[in-house]
């Protein structure tokens, strides 16, 4: 994971992300693009269309807009939002459903969050078999 | 993940991880770091509970390997949790060395001591390092 310093105070640092995941909530697109900066990096993992590196604001949104059509009832728990000079890390509950099927997932994302509190880098660790498993049923 | 309070500072607990993780990459975990009824939840290893079962669970991964490295990339706590981003270098027995990001979230009680941990290794890393 590249390195990433920033100016913005540590609460405010984790309260952009707290925010970040409250847009998602309302599915407020416009808010959650404010949230990136144009050059973007999100690393997926795994070797569904979720997994492998998404480039620029556009290519990010887009893959995160796939969720919802994937899958239903997507309920995100913040457990916990940490943060220090260069990594802010959120504890996630994840549920959603897929053909009625209800999939329970622990996620953790890690973001850097530059001078103007943009996401610069994202990268997301959650279960990668279990997400490919409901994505092939 | 359950939720925990604690009176050690954040960076207290960050120093506690960081040592934590230089011992159990040596197989030398302390059973004194971990509270009585620890339990541990990760992908190298089985649900684990009680002290002394958690802390020689975790001196055995090691010992399973030819070469098994963590190295901490960050470590954040706050009142609540600990939480490591570790970049983890794996030599199965016979096998290819595999790196992959781990990553473990803890949480202690007020003497510092580990009452819950779970550590996760993205699963298709995972299955490389054992052989799947």
């Amino acid at each position: 994971m590249a390195e990433a310093g920033t100016k913005l105070s540590l609460d405010q640092k984790i309260q952009v992300v707290r925010d970040s995941f409250d847009a998602f909530k309302r599915g407020d697109i416009n808010a959650l693009s404010n949230a990136f900066s144009d050059d973007v990096v999100w690393h997926g993992r795994g070797s569904t269309k979720y997994g492998g590196d998404f480039k620029g604001k556009q290519a990010v949104l887009g893959m995160i807009g796939q969720y919802p059509q994937d899958f239903q009832d997507i309920k995100q728990d913040v457990h916990d939002i940490l943060g220090n000079d260069k990594h802010v890390i959120a504890l996630v509950n994840t549920t959603s459903k897929r053909q009625g099927k209800t999939i329970d997932d622990q996620n953790v994302f890690v973001f850097h969050i530059n001078d103007q509190g943009k996401t610069t880098e994202a990268w997301l660790i959650g279960d990668t078999e279990l997400l490919k498993t409901a994505l092939e049923s | 993940m359950a939720e925990a309070q604690t009176k050690m500072t954040p960076q207290q607990k960050i120093e506690m991880a960081r040592k934590a993780l230089e011992g159990g990459s040596r197989g030398e975990v302390n059973p004194q770091g971990f509270a009585e009824d620890a339990v541990m939840r990760g992908s190298l290893v089985p649900e684990v509970r009680g002290r002394a079962a958690v802390a020689a669970a975790l001196n055995e991964v090691p010992k399973k390997f030819d070469e098994f490295r963590q190295e901490p990339h960050a470590i954040l706590a706050d009142n609540d949790h600990v939480v490591a981003l570790i970049n983890l270098t794996v030599k199965p027995k016979g096998g290819q060395r595999v790196q992959a990001q781990q990553v473990m979230v803890v949480h202690t009680n007020d003497k510092g001591q580990i009452t819950e941990m779970w550590g996760m290794i993205e699963p298709e890393a995972l299955k490389k390092i054992q052989g799947r």
